[in-house]
């Protein structure tokens, strides 16, 4: 049997498990917006860890990051570093947020912050915010998932096709279980990656080289040995500041718990001690970057010249000869990678853009059944747009990728101050927001206006936004004690 | 006739880092924490990374500037699991 198809028939196999495994959990959830968003607030240690897990890592880390060690060296070791740190505020910020969740009925970030500062705008704004930010991250998962069915298939599939496909699964599981189905087939995909993984990043060195240690004896001892010195490269080839590697890291880390796809499962949590649980194994889930690493690495003195890099992965598939079915399993994994980030987004991003926009806009429109009804078309124009942009589009997503990093970081004073500081109002934290936001927009369109060449535009965004939440705060009048209290000793 | 004026509420300037009631050995172990995550931190940006950004010396195969990386993990999650280990169970909240 053509190898092609035997590969193609092994992605088709996962599609129809992951189908299956994400409807089953909708026939036990409840019928409430509660049920549909945050699972009843009854995920367990398993499915938490996986979500929270599988939920970050996407198409970026399954193509992207093997392309950056394989064309920029050192530097992928950034996208360990944030994420070491990254998930920490989640072990502060989680249980209040929990807590606070089941005590007012929140389902979304915005909705605690909005009551905090009591500001329907900081909701709508943080609600812009979150779908644009979104809407370019969805956009690259259904690429890369177009792009995987494309490749394994010798273009007999298009990437649209491919792409149409894999979401339409998405969104029938999404559709019909909500949260739980993204709980349970991100633990089914997490699985899978993790295996996968390990098995390439291992194998490809030891192929190609003889193993891991004599991969990297053998780059330090090439004419490429400056690419194992960090920060590494920038993508022109020119050597990546120290300023800029260590503002990214600093930006993404704060960010990172953030995103608001991750930031709401801390309501789905059974308790708090199993949201923290799952906060300090998450190092777990992380150590799988190393072996995908390893595969970018294994490229650099094999085959250099691939174009574009982040096809490394896929293009080393089609020259090592692996038989059709483990070809298959690894497109698979890959699958997974970005099915399991792109599920969590468009659940996030529907949940957001009618909880936190719409039922702000015009409050009173929306009764439970009504919203989840909402949220559901919600989910299918947010996959339509994404669609769109992924395969009718030529527009520059890096760039719009990049602002929404920037731009999620901003949430991270909000946050703080709204756990933190009594002090903060809500005329401070929306003068915060559109301050950092403004200014990550800015110094991002024109990085020749930077005081500091190379530092993370985000990083600028950070610094207005610290100075307009004091200093309006100061100079507006302070909030409800009691509402403020409610949340300062959760 | 006027309503008298609202009162202005009045609010504490600074940060409240926990709330009333936390036990001294709760907060300095949380202290502690932070310290070494704002360490971890250190570890992975200037000044300090630059001191180990080479390829040489090789650990266990890797380059320094790889194996610094996954140090700086392994102490997060053993710091973390500490951190965890060690608190009580505060699920009936109180110090989140």
């Amino acid at each position: 049997m053509d190898a092609g198809l035997v590969a193609l028939i092994v992605c088709a196999a996962y599609l129809l498990a992951t189908l299956v495994m994400g409807v089953l959990p909708g026939l036990r959830v409840s019928k409430s917006v509660a049920g549909y968003v945050a699972a009843d607030r009854s995920m367990n240690f398993l499915v938490l860890y996986f979500v929270l897990g599988a939920s970050i890592f996407s198409s970026f880390a399954f193509l992207g990051a093997p392309g950056w060690a394989y064309s920029r060296g050192a530097s992928a070791f950034y996208v360990i570093a944030y994420g070491v740190v990254g998930m920490v505020p989640l072990y502060f910020f989680g249980p209040r947020a929990r807590r606070l969740g089941a005590r007012f009925g929140f389902v979304t970030q915005a909705e605690l912050l909005a009551r905090r500062f009591d500001s329907r705008g900081l909701s709508v704004l943080l609600a812009i915010t979150g779908v644009a930010a979104f809407v370019p991250y969805l956009v690259l998962q259904m690429k890369g998932a177009g792009y995987i069915l494309t490749t394994i298939t010798n273009g007999r599939v298009s990437e649209a096709v491919g792409a149409a496909v894999t979401y339409g699964i998405v969104v029938v599981y999404v559709l019909f279980s909500g949260v739980l189905g993204v709980g349970w087939t991100n633990t089914f995909q997490g699985v899978f990656m993790m295996i996968i993984a390990w098995f390439l990043g291992l194998y490809l060195p030891y192929r190609l080289y003889g193993g891991v240690g004599a991969m990297f004896e053998q780059l330090a001892a090439s004419d490429k040995a400056d690419m194992l010195v960090a920060p590494g490269l920038l993508a022109d080839g020119s050597p990546w500041s120290w300023a800029g590697f260590s503002s990214a890291v600093v930006v993404s880390g704060l960010g990172f718990s953030m995103w608001p796809h991750l930031f709401m499962k801390s309501y789905a949590a059974k308790s708090d001690r199993v949201l923290r649980a799952t906060v300090v194994l998450y190092p777990t889930f992380q150590i799988f970057l190393v072996p995908i690493l390893f595969i970018g690495f294994s490229g650099i003195l094999a085959y250099p010249g691939v174009e574009p890099a982040d096809t490394i992965l896929p293009f080393l598939l089609t020259q090592i000869e692996l038989p059709a079915l483990l070809i298959g399993l690894v497109c698979a994994g890959a699958l997974a990678a970005s099915m399991s980030s792109g599920d969590s987004i468009l659940h996030s991003a529907a949940s957001i853009a009618v909880r936190d926009g719409v039922a702000k806009l015009i409050p009173g429109s929306l009764d439970d059944r009504r919203e989840r009804f909402a949220i559901r078309v919600a989910v299918v124009l947010v996959a339509i747009v994404s669609f769109y942009f992924a395969v009718l589009s030529d527009m520059s997503l890096v760039d719009l990728l990049l602002a929404a990093y920037g731009g999620v970081a901003q949430i991270f004073p909000l946050v703080f101050a709204a756990f933190y500081w009594p002090r903060a109002t809500g005329k401070g934290a929306l003068a915060g927001l559109v301050a950092g936001l403004l200014v990550n927009v800015i110094f991002l369109r024109h990085p020749e206006l930077k005081p500091i060449a190379g530092l993370h535009e985000g990083l600028y965004g950070l610094g207005a936004n610290v100075s307009a939440l004091v200093v309006v705060s100061f100079l507006s009048r302070p909030e409800d004690p009691a509402r403020v209290r409610a949340f300062v000793e959760a | 006739m006027d309503d008298p004026p609202t009162p202005v509420p009045t609010q504490r300037a600074g940060l409240v880092l926990f709330p009333p009631g936390t036990s001294a050995r709760h907060r300095r172990r949380r202290c502690a924490f932070v310290a070494v995550w704002l360490g971890v931190v250190a570890m992975l940006t200037w000044p300090v990374y630059p001191k180990f950004a080479d390829s040489l010396p090789r650990i266990l195969g890797l380059p320094l500037s790889f194996a610094w990386v996954i140090l700086a993990l392994a102490v997060m999650f053993g710091a973390l699991l500490l951190l965890f280990l060690t608190e009580e169970d505060t699920d009936r909240g109180g110090e989140g």
